[in-house]
């Protein structure tokens, strides 16, 4: 009852503002409005993170995911991309021994990620993804299908066949006749 | 394909709204507007938990059908058994929106927190997730989860997994970020877009019930314009959701502690139990609740023992069962003991380390300082009050404590389990996102406190009629006057 008639009271006096108090606290408003937005923390928030944003989607409004995702992450995702098209779900993908698992001008994060295999099952599921320093240590080691090439490491890997053109980055499949498979299969 | 996904959605937000409506039908319109969302995300995951412990897969067939069940059941119940008419359901009686026209500056907020929700929605659409932590945990255990049916799926497989501490989080965050994955979408960021516009609507709901529409914005406007949290909010972290379980569970208590009925006690220990069932780290907040409760009883003259452990004992019985819930279900069900035993453990015994203090001090004031962080957010909180602190007397004092002991009591935490050598790691990052859950509660304090709402009823009476006494009773309650 208490409640009903404070509010009561509230909407009475919020229907009756006398225009010069509106006018006055609208001035303030604004003042302080622009002044905060004056910090450094709200302006990142309105140039940085909206702002910016907005014309990145106004010039780009049909981007696909692997560009949005290249243009977040760089080199990385786009080659994690490049796997995920060119295997099979059921792949077991071999990655390189951390020392070779780098990706020149890509930035300095995703590049570290790369080394770690939530990261890069995030872009493989339901692929399952090895890597060679699990050597002896992983179940799934001798259950590779595919090598992950990564500045051309990983084509001594390749069972019964070779490639005479050797990219610096690729995947292949560890043996010739899944590799003649996929490819009546395209 | 884009009905269906609407349809999916328009589902799950009557489940919630149909929900809010059994647990409180007194909520105002926009309060169950604002909970809908999230509280048919928390009956889907509730159902996951429970299919996937009996063994059965949860499929989109099963979201589906359960949508339907359940709301058909709600309808007939809500309409026939309780007899509520579509009135009530949508609190048209309780709905009162006077506002005068032209109120310039409740128009000014408006378009200004809509800006920034248009911007951060807009933003969070168009990119998918791309944060480490998303992409390593939740939106990963979305994603799975979705493809598998299962909770433990194959992230915890110890042959071929992968999993961190992140993945055995508690299902909600899950379940709003699997929702798209269900649906056949490439990623979660419409759920989270719909999860923070929900909250917002929440917020907005829930402070404009304790002051005027206008100071009601302005508290909002605090909310969505705290730089990193609104940032984050774009992004797939559970950070930020939580913050409506957290912020709402403390407001739903104060609101128990100035009208203590069983439905405001209902409610607030099942918004404090979902903050548990959304972040486990959110068990110490209950302890805050319990002592808002214990102030306002003894205040009230309660001096009967039956009359505390029965408000105190409903009170954590829904959050100690949603914790228990998660940690039997993490214990028998998981496939490894990854999710149990991952944890950190909690030192029982306080000890005195001034090293780790100052280092800690460090820490904070570099966060308090950085804008970019909280912006001036925490720093009108302190203003705030301080202007308050003759008022520590007052009912609205409760909100007040259970703030600030939430702070402490954050503070305690990471100070008893942080390693020694992760204290800058763990300060600049999960103690940094930590405190985001209390973001919306400072919102509301600094909206609905005893000055501001005298302040604005000054700027709003005409010049002539304000008197030296209007000034003075900024600082001190009317009771002292």
């Amino acid at each position: 009852m208490a409640e009903k008639k404070s509010n009561q009271t509230r909407n009475n006096r919020s229907s009756s503002i006398p225009p010069i108090n509106n006018l006055v606290v609208f001035i303030i408003m604004i003042a302080l409005i622009y002044a905060i937005s004056q910090i450094y923390g709200y302006k990142w928030l309105i140039s940085n993170i909206i702002e910016d944003n907005i014309k990145i989607i106004e010039k780009h409004p049909n981007l696909s995911y692997e560009k949005k995702m290249e243009a977040k992450l760089g080199g990385p995702a786009t080659y994690l991309l490049h796997l995920k098209k060119n295997t099979p779900k059921n792949a077991t993908i071999l990655f390189p021994p951390d020392s070779l698992m780098n990706i020149e001008n890509a930035p300095e994060n995703p590049n570290k990620w790369l080394k770690g295999k939530s990261w890069t099952s995030y872009f493989l599921y339901p692929r399952r993804v090895v890597y060679e320093r699990e050597k002896g240590s992983s179940l799934i080691y001798d259950s590779v299908t595919h090598v992950a090439i990564m500045n051309h490491w990983g084509y001594n890997k390749l069972k019964d066949y070779t490639v005479t053109t050797q990219s610096e980055f690729n995947v292949l499949p560890l043996t010739r006749a899944q590799l003649q498979q996929e490819k009546s299969t395209q | 394909m884009f009905v269906q996904i609407a349809f999916v959605f328009i589902l799950i937000f009557a489940l919630g709204f149909l929900l809010c409506n059994a647990i409180k039908s007194d909520l105002s319109l926009d309060e169950k507007i604002g909970m809908a969302y999230p509280l048919g995300i928390v009956f889907l995951s509730l159902l996951m938990v429970l299919m996937n412990s009996a063994g059965q897969k949860f499929s989109f067939s099963f979201l589906v059908l359960g949508c339907v069940m359940v709301n058909s059941l709600l309808a007939v119940y809500l309409l026939r058994i309780r007899k509520l008419g579509i009135s009530e359901l949508l609190s048209i009686s309780s709905f009162r929106f006077s506002i005068s026209f032209p109120n310039l500056s409740f128009f000014l907020l408006l378009s200004t927190i809509i800006y920034i929700l248009y911007g951060i929605t807009t933003k969070s659409l168009y990119w998918p997730t791309f944060s480490y932590d998303g992409m390593t945990g939740y939106e990963q255990m979305a994603m799975v989860m979705a493809a598998e049916g299962f909770i433990n799926n194959s992230i915890f497989d110890p042959i071929s997994g992968y999993a961190t501490l992140r993945h055995p989080y508690p299902p909600f965050a899950t379940m709003t970020f699997a929702i798209p994955y269900f649906l056949g979408l490439g990623t979660s960021k419409v759920s989270m877009a719909i999860m923070f516009i929900s909250m917002v609507v929440y917020f907005w709901a829930m402070i404009k019930k304790h002051t005027t529409h206008t100071l009601a914005l302005l508290g909002t406007l605090v909310i969505v314009s705290t730089p990193e949290y609104v940032a984050m909010s774009a992004i797939t972290m559970t950070n930020v959701i939580h913050s409506l379980f957290v912020s709402g569970a403390l407001v739903a208590t104060f609101v128990y502690c100035k009208s203590p009925t069983q439905s405001n006690l209902l409610w607030a220990s099942l918004l404090m139990g979902l903050n548990l069932w959304t972040r486990t780290e959110g068990v110490v907040i209950v302890p805050c609740g319990c002592l808002m409760i214990l102030i306002a009883l003894y205040r009230m003259k309660k001096r009967s023992i039956k009359d505390y452990a029965l408000s105190l004992g409903w009170y954590v019985s829904i959050p100690l069962a949603f914790f228990g819930v998660w940690q039997f279900f993490l214990k028998f069900f998981i496939k490894n003991d990854f999710g149990v035993s991952g944890g950190r453990d909690f030192p029982l015994t306080l000890a005195i380390d001034n090293d780790r203090i100052a280092q800690m001090y460090e820490h904070i004031s570099n966060l308090m300082s950085n804008s970019v962080f909280y912006g001036i957010t925490f720093l009108l909180f302190i203003i705030t009050l301080v202007v308050n602190i003759r008022r520590y007397k007052s009912q609205n004092a409760i909100f007040t404590y259970g703030l600030l002991s939430s702070f402490i009591i954050y503070l305690i935490l990471y100070y008893q389990m942080m390693p020694e050598n992760e204290i800058r790691l763990m300060m600049t990052t999960s103690f940094r996102r930590g405190l985001f859950m209390l973001v919306p509660a400072v919102g509301f304090y600094i909206a609905t406190n005893s000055f501001m709402k005298q302040l604005f009823r000054i700027l709003y009476t005409p010049y002539n009629q304000i008197k030296a006494k209007d000034f003075r009773s900024l600082f001190i309650s009317y009771s002292t006057k």
